[in-house]
């Protein structure tokens, strides 16, 4: 039974996974660990989960594969400062002390690394390129016997996007789309332009989108970038900043736009929400493109997704129902962390030579459910030394309990089974609200999360209802697909977004039914919630309908805002003690926050999380 | 007019990189300031050269346009060799 550990790390989002015999064991984000977000350190404690999950030590590895060549990396480093020089000094002071201390030294590095771990590995060390990485964390887990495969990201080590094919136990990239070209950098220039943070902030951008009008979208492809017919994009590098600089955008960029950046936290102006709108649409348009070439060159009938990019679900949405293929899978941790797990099936398929497993469930991932789990008798452990009262619930009353509070307004903190792999909770370390009640948004967002009002929640919805509620007629377990509410659960907006911006006010329109998770423009970032994969949470969700009629509960990721979402119950419990949430289930206990001792009103640990 | 020309010196960055390596404290702020100094003599001594010869003879990042083809197979071991 071959065993691979992947990793990825040095860039951003470090991971580490461990694959046997083909089937992911267990896979885990540094952030989870070190508590810093993205953090992109070696993940020695990742690493060390997902060998204590596997009951393994490092001499019973068989391989150990790398995300990445960094040699090809460096190429590219060092053509793009070439192309530039003598402009580029900043950004070449400041890349090349991470190049001599690790990234030259990724050998040596995960050498010590695995001898630290106290046995000796004597398995090789190997390493494939980026994109290919992606490609295989896209297909390998997938439930398709084979597919066409689209990967798109930033930047790989020349790649920025990559297309080929996935049959069986093979992985292959047959063309690619390379550096400066970038979608992926595209996408992240508007996201600093508008005051969000780089390769955080991506996502409040797509969910500022359907606040603002693509007014911009002639603009950019004038001025900033073009897109051609088969999708590749080309951008006018006069308009950017990263090659000789160590900002995303130009002094171009601000004469285009009519300013210069926002700040951020200021206040978002109807120019960022139309920014916003217009880099959605070229997004979609690039991708919409991409994929009907693919498509033509390829002639599959699926689709595999990967790369940072694939986590734009809105756009994930539209290639599902305006795109060519018959149905798309998208990696759940389509960003550099899901390289590690890419990594470590690439090495096993392709290195050790091994078949691909049959389908398990829905498809390979299981669920993304590849991190830490806590038993019962550990949380009790840790309660009782906090002295923290609880009650224990019996195994029948678990999911009526959580879902009567969540009928009755209440905020739950949901922490139960092993940890999501991947940026989305999914009902391992959730946050759970009602989404019937038009506060709820405004609540969670404000004194629970103390993030952006605008932001939308997503649902968690039982699987076999979804076509109740939702546009959408298949599983999308990893909220990874956004879809129309079902018109019918529609409510006329009783005005536009006025003159002064006023989100909130936009926010507080009733729009649905369920206007906790219906967004501005009626559409929804669904997860469905399936019975083999996480059979508590669904329980909750269809307790939750027996008291109310309503099969879906909000969810977001039981974190605040710049956090990384909580891996321990000690994490779960500081985020609950600390925030508005009325109550917490934490692995068969339930704590009411009313039986918590008075705690004085102290906002000082807000400071421990840089805002994301 | 000594100290104006001292303060736009110390603003050229090779120039400021040699005096912080000379009289910065000792420890890992000299360290880094030795690392900086190597770092722009090797940017301008090598890098821009070399840079502006490539330029000068047609290289450029804009020939990357378009999808480039290439052959990368998971079937390929010799792919999972490559040095770092």
């Amino acid at each position: 039974m071959p065993t691979t550990l992947g990793i990825s790390c040095f860039y951003h989002d470090a991971a580490a996974a461990i694959v046997r015999d083909g089937v992911v064991v267990a896979a885990a984000q540094e952030e989870r660990f070190s508590r810093k977000k993205g953090d992109p350190s070696f993940p020695m404690s990742a690493l060390s989960y997902c060998l204590e999950d596997a009951k393994l030590t490092v001499d019973a590895l068989d391989s150990v594969c790398f995300y990445s060549h960094p040699v090809l990396g460096f190429d590219r480093v060092l053509r793009s400062f070439l192309s530039v020089a003598p402009r580029g000094l900043e950004p070449w002071l400041k890349a090349m002390p991470g190049w001599v201390s690790e990234k030259f030294r990724t050998r040596s590095i995960i050498e010590t690394a695995l001898r630290e771990s106290g046995a000796e590995f004597r398995g090789p060390i190997l390493f494939m390129p980026h994109h290919l990485a992606h490609a295989c964390a896209a297909f390998f887990p997938s439930p398709f016997e084979r597919a066409a495969i689209l990967t798109v990201d930033g930047v790989g080590e020349w790649a920025t996007a990559s297309f080929g094919v996935g049959e069986g136990s093979r992985a292959t990239i047959t063309r690619e789309m390379r550096f400066p070209n970038s979608l992926g950098l595209l996408y992240s220039a508007i996201t600093y332009f508008c005051g969000f943070k780089v390769n955080s902030g991506e996502y409040k951008l797509m969910g500022l989108a359907p606040y603002g009008t693509p007014r911009y979208v002639d603009l950019i492809k004038r001025d900033v970038a073009r897109i051609e017919e088969d999708g590749t994009v080309r951008l006018d590098l006069r308009s950017f900043g990263f090659l000789d600089g160590v900002k995303m955008v130009s002094k171009r960029f601000d004469r285009i736009f009519g300013g210069p950046r926002r700040e951020p936290e200021s206040r978002i102006t109807r120019r960022e929400m139309d920014l916003a709108a217009s880099i959605q649409v070229f997004l979609e348009e690039a991708l919409m493109k991409m994929a009907r070439h693919v498509h033509r060159e390829t002639g599959e009938k699926y689709l595999c997704l990967a790369g940072g990019v694939a986590l734009n679900c809105v756009a994930n949405g539209k290639l599902l129902r305006e795109g060519p293929f018959e149905d798309i899978w998208i990696q759940p941790a389509a960003g550099d962390a899901g390289s590690a797990l890419g990594a470590a099936l690439g090495a096993q398929f392709g290195w050790h030579g091994l078949a691909r497993p049959p389908r398990d469930g829905l498809d390979r991932q299981r669920g993304s459910y590849l991190g830490p789990s806590f038993s019962e008798a550990e949380v009790e452990t840790y309660l009782a030394s906090e002295e923290i009262p609880f009650r224990r619930l019996a195994p029948e009353e678990r999911a009526s309990t959580v879902a009567e509070a969540l009928a009755e307004g209440k905020v739950v903190g949901f922490f139960h089974g092993r940890m999501e792999f991947g940026p989305r909770a999914l009902g391992g370390r959730s946050i759970l609200g009602d989404p019937r009640r038009p506060d709820t948004q405004r609540t969670m967002n404000l004194r629970i999360k103390y993030r952006e009002s605008f932001r939308p929640f997503a649902p968690a919805v039982l699987a076999e209802d979804v076509a109740a509620y939702f546009e959408l007629d298949r599983p999308s377990p990893y909220m990874l697909l956004v879809a129309p509410v079902r018109a019918e659960r529609l409510r006329p907006r009783s005005s536009e977004i006025g003159s002064d911006d006023d989100l909130l006010a936009a926010v507080n329109q009733v729009r649905s039914d369920l206007p906790a998770i219906t967004h501005w423009d009626y559409s929804a970032r669904i997860q469905t919630v399936h019975r083999e994969t996480n059979p508590l949470f669904h329980e909750v969700i269809a307790s939750f309908k027996a008291k109310t009629g309503v099969g879906v509960v909000v969810n977001t990721s039981f974190n605040v805002r710049g956090e990384p979402i909580v891996c321990t119950p000690a994490e779960a419990y500081q985020c609950f003690a600390r925030t508005d949430m009325d109550h917490l289930y934490l692995e068969g206990f339930w704590l009411d926050k009313r039986d918590l001792p008075a705690r004085p009103k102290d906002e000082s640990w807000m400071r421990e999380f840089e805002l994301d | 007019m000594i100290e104006w020309l001292r303060r736009r010196l110390r603003g050229i960055a090779l120039v400021r990189a040699a005096y912080l390596s000379l009289v910065a404290p000792k420890g890992l702020e000299r360290r880094a300031a030795r690392r900086d100094l190597v770092l722009l003599l090797v940017f301008y001594g090598i890098v821009t050269p070399i840079g502006i010869v490539r330029r000068l003879l047609g290289g450029s990042l804009r020939e990357n346009a378009g999808w480039t083809k290439i052959q990368q197979s998971t079937a390929d071991r010799a792919l999972f060799e490559c040095e770092s």
